[in-house]
């Protein structure tokens, strides 16, 4: 069963959300504002314990997007995240899925594609115990020798089925650059392929021009299957190194007019790892937004 | 050459770990000389063959187990030591190889093809894990015979394939080093955490300070560093730590490799890369590589492979006609290498005055390597900063074309000249006062502000040391140890004038602190209005020097986007050394070597003993023209002097005139008519 974008915030993202912590959904163009994106606390702050999280939901933050590492000590941060009004929580999984480093769904070797399954199985009943509804996964990068792309991505689509299975929680596939099925064609073709109601697509407009992609060419390409947008921004000029760096808003390539249309009905987090100042940082980011949405 | 100078106080002992804080309590042991009898060792076989086969690829035994041994360690003796593939770990009859290798005390060295993403049951390049049972089994047949398992080439791996792929991309270097670390856990749990380095990057101090490894070296040649700039790495690494080392020189380059199996044969990409007589490591390359890292002080030297022909030939051996197969050139080579150490056991140490010291997580490399296209990285996944920049134009100094190691065909910087002499190590900034000490002078470079070492640094130059720096790295607290009362504003130039000169020299725009100076300390170079750009502050045996200006480097000259990293190319640099830096730095570390070395520009090194009177300089003409010129102690006239290529005495006197054969390598034995040195306790 496939269901539209709409749909999905309907009943997915902004209902379970809201759900959980009781108040009004307040990502996206469904019933929220669009200036009211979540933030990666972590790759701004390090950790959540250090966001000063009342001034991020002055600025206009209402979700927070976390890590699964974050869940090891959400007794520390769960109380005030909700006394912030934070409404929404999303799990990025990438950290986990550093291949070799931390794990892979593709790994050939298949102790550590286990290994790396079961890691993502508890967070997802940690994340369904804290009613997040997402859970954003990406390809590994390929294996050195013995393993065709059709073999990779027979196992990615294998561990991703078990995920879905895991329960409820909506497994959404990323690009990501130096890895594979780099380009939103072809995750769309793997979301296809899975064929599970809760896997679906998740855009990271960085990666995307990493990846040489138009945000919004991707956007396109990704259709209904998208589902959750992150924003940070990358320098794909030329003679610059290309690495991922999720560098703040209008410090790489990125371009306001692309953003725009996929501020109007996605929920989206902001994902960047500013050098100093990371509160400036993050006033700033949603500055950028704004302005991009008034383009 | 006489100087008035008093003699330079020279660190003359070598690396013995035992003797390192904590040895005792480790659970992994570096080798020690006594773990080796105290004797240099060589490679030997690469590989024990094996009945396996298609059928049943899980079960296989390994055969011909003495046969094999004898061909390479008594019909040939390459050396005792054994760098084995690893698929004989899981071969049915595994017990036996341990078993035999201990019986003939060979070396267990370097268990070889470990590759992160490979099934096991490819049994190629696998990422398998080492049981329990077989490390047990090895460790006590084998106790310290057994020298580790590989982690081969495996930094170049992680900064290549792995680092650019940890999102998001780290934002400090210390978040960039606990992702090395990630899959260097990963490697070392599943190898047992009882590792051998070769190296394939400048990563060798991470390793040692991981203390599970028990070797440090690396793969020299292939396309890989430049080797005196890596070895200033790998001896670094291994005296701050507390771990010896070992040479190895590869058949392979970027585009092949050297097969003399069948001499008369063509070239062929038939393998699907190049392979033949012609193609790979020149035979010259791979003869130099020999001699360099032999005198570097590897504990083991050996070539990667090749040694031995698919032709067959009738030996008598221990009284036997046997037929064996027949030396290649690289098998000669190896062998006449083995006796030259043998016959020339006396080597000393290599003499490396001058320490590069920066920050611990600088996750520092070449700016260009054959990991990646992308240049100018730290960490593989972080670009350069101008500290960054610092090194590597500081090593195009002391290293001229290192740069392009690995990147033309013509081999230029795998080995250089070296205009002030073979004579650098790289310590990180975790390197205690008792290992600082032994350097007569210190640089600091890169980015990281100096207060992070102070207290070594301080004690450093109250024990007569030299130390170098530039006013950008330094903290408030430090300035008075170079002489300095002030640091002011940031200003810019584009001149300097160097005390002592009549004319300006034209600089690049560069950024420059304002000092206000001790009156005892002496301006160097100044700039027309009087602004101090070079500070020296003279001791009582000991002296600072400090530069102005940002990291000694120009403002950026070059845009990004004109740097081209290309095969057969130069690399640019998007930063120029300042000239008077250079007029006055060099100079300055040239004058901690013990020997002038008067001709073209040559790779040189000195070896020293406890015998103060006594130098062995090695001559390295990496050039395609016969080298000629003169050799001359800084203190001393040479009394007597032995070519230790041919065996033959040498004229003496103020110098020692020599030739050097194009491409090639010698090494001679100075004595002297008086001390060149005293030695530094």
């Amino acid at each position: 069963m496939k269901i539209t974008r709409r749909e999905f915030i309907q009943v997915g993202a902004a209902v379970a959300g809201a759900a959980a912590l009781k108040v009004e959904p307040a990502l996206g163009g469904q019933g929220g504002n669009p200036m009211s994106p979540a933030i990666n606390a972590s790759n701004f702050f390090g950790w959540i314990g250090n966001a000063p999280l009342a001034e991020l939901t002055g600025f206009g933050y209402r979700g927070l997007e976390l890590y699964p590492r974050d869940l090891e000590d959400r007794d520390l941060w769960k109380a005030d995240v909700e006394k912030a009004g934070f409404g929404l929580l999303f799990m990025n999984a990438m950290p986990e899925l550093r291949p070799y480093l931390t794990g892979s769904l593709s790994d050939a070797v298949e102790r550590n594609r286990r290994a790396t399954l079961d890691r993502l199985l508890r967070v997802l009943e940690q994340t369904r115990r804290l009613q997040i509804s997402l859970l954003v996964v990406a390809p590994g990068r390929p294996a050195e020798n013995y393993q065709t792309p059709a073999e990779a991505r027979a196992l990615l689509v294998a561990s991703l089925r078990e995920l879905a299975d895991g329960g409820d929680t909506t497994i959404l596939l990323e690009a990501a650059p130096w890895r594979m099925f780099a380009s939103s064609k072809e995750i769309a073709a793997v979301v296809d392929e899975v064929e599970k109601p809760n896997v679906a697509a998740a855009l990271d407009l960085g990666h995307a021009l990493l990846n040489g992609e138009s945000p919004s060419e991707a956007s396109k390409t990704l259709g209904a299957r998208l589902r959750y947008v992150q924003v940070h921004d990358a320098d794909i000029s030329p003679g610059s190194a290309r690495l991922d760096r999720h560098l703040p808003l209008g410090e790489g390539s990125l371009k306001r007019e692309e953003v725009r249309e996929m501020m109007r009905d996605l929920p989206f987090a902001v994902g960047i790892t500013p050098l100093a100042d990371p509160l400036s940082a993050a006033k700033a980011a949603l500055e950028w937004l704004g302005s991009a949405a008034a383009t | 050459m006489e100087s008035s100078d008093p003699l330079p106080r020279v660190w003359v002992r070598p690396v013995n770990p035992e003797e390192y804080p904590g040895f005792a309590e480790r659970p992994v042991k570096p080798v020690t000389r006594q773990d080796f009898d105290h004797q240099f060792q060589t490679t030997a076989l690469r590989g024990f063959g094996t009945d396996r086969g298609p059928e049943a690829p899980y079960k296989y035994r390994v055969i011909n187990i003495k046969e094999t041994l004898d061909l390479w360690t008594k019909d040939y003796d390459f050396g005792r030591v054994i760098w084995p593939w690893w698929t004989f770990l899981f071969a049915e009859n595994w017990r036996e190889v341990i078993d035999e290798l201990a019986a003939r005390r060979l070396y267990l060295f370097d268990i070889w093809g470990y590759v992160p993403s490979g099934p096991l049951e490819k049994f190629g390049w696998s990422e398998y894990r080492v049981p329990d049972e077989t490390h047990r089994y090895i460790l006590e047949k084998m106790g310290p015979l057994f020298l580790g398992y590989d982690n081969g080439e495996q930094d170049g791996r992680y900064i290549g394939s792995y680092a650019p792929v940890v999102c998001p991309a780290p934002v400090t270097r210390r978040e960039a080093h606990e992702a090395f670390l990630q899959y260097f856990r990963h490697l070392g749990d599943d190898l047992q955490n009882y590792l051998t380095s070769l190296n394939s990057l400048t990563f060798p101090h991470y390793f040692a300070q991981m203390r599970n490894h028990r070797l440090l070296g690396a793969e020299t040649a292939q396309a890989l560093p430049s080797v005196p700039m890596w070895y200033a790495f790998i001896r670094g690494a291994g005296k701050q730590y507390g771990i010896l080392w070992f040479g190895n020189a590869s058949v392979w380059n970027r585009w092949g490799a050297k097969s003399l199996a069948e001499p008369e044969a063509e070239d062929t990409t038939a393998p699907g890369f190049l392979s033949g007589p012609t193609a790979g490591t020149s035979m010259s390359l791979l003869r130099r590589l020999w001699y360099v890292l032999v005198m570097y002080g590897g504990l083991i030297m050996g070539y990667e492979s090749g040694h031995l022909s698919s032709k067959t030939e009738e030996r008598v051996i221990g009284g036997v006609k046997k037929t064996v197969p027949a030396l290649t050139d690289i098998g000669r080579e190896h062998l006449k290498g083995a006796k030259w150490c043998r016959d020339h056991p006396d080597r000393g140490e290599l003499h490396t005055p001058v320490a590069l010291l920066w920050d611990f997580h600088a996750g520092w490399a070449p700016p260009r390597h054959l990991y990646t296209s992308t240049p100018y990285l730290v960490w593989g996944n972080m670009p350069y900063e101008k500290g960054d920049h610092q090194v590597d134009l500081l090593f195009r100094e002391l290293y001229p074309t290192y740069e392009d190691a690995g990147f033309y065909h013509d081999e230029r910087g795998f080995l250089t000249a070296t205009p002030c002499g073979d004579s650098f190590d790289v310590l990180l900034s975790d390197a205690p006062a008792e290992i600082l000490r032994r350097y007569e002078c210190i640089i600091v470079l890169g980015g990281a502000r100096i207060p992070y070492a102070l207290p070594g640094l301080e004690a450093y130059v109250g024990q007569g040391g030299n130390l170098v720096a530039c006013a950008n790295q330094l903290a408030p607290e430090t300035i008075s140890l170079f002489g300095v009362r002030e640091i002011g504003p940031v200003e810019e130039a584009n001149h300097a004038i160097i005390e002592g000169q009549p004319w300006p020299i034209n600089e690049p725009r560069f950024r420059y602190h304002r000092l206000v100076c001790d009156p005892k300390a002496k301006v160097l170079a100044r700039t027309r209005q009087g602004a101090p750009l070079a500070v020296r502050l003279e001791r009582t045996g000991s002296s600072t020097l400090l530069f102005a200006s940002e990291f000694f480097l120009s403002n950026p000259t070059l845009a990004p986007d004109h740097i081209r990293n290309e095969v057969d190319q130069p690399l640019a640099s998007p930063y120029a050394m300042l000239a008077h830096v250079k007029a006055i730095l060099l100079p300055h570390l040239r004058s901690f070597t013990l020997v002038t070395v008067e001709g073209p520009p040559i790779q040189f090194l000195v070896n020293v003993t406890s015998r103060t009177d006594r130098l062995v300089v090695t001559l390295c003409n990496n050039e395609p023209m016969p080298w000629e010129g003169t050799i001359r102690s800084r203190r001393g006239r040479v009394k007597q002097a032995r070519n230790w290529m041919t065996d033959k005495a040498l004229p003496g006197g103020e110098g020692v005139r020599l030739q050097v054969p194009p491409l090639d390598v010698l090494v001679i034995e100075l004595h002297l008519d008086r001390p060149a040195f005293k030695v530094k306790e």
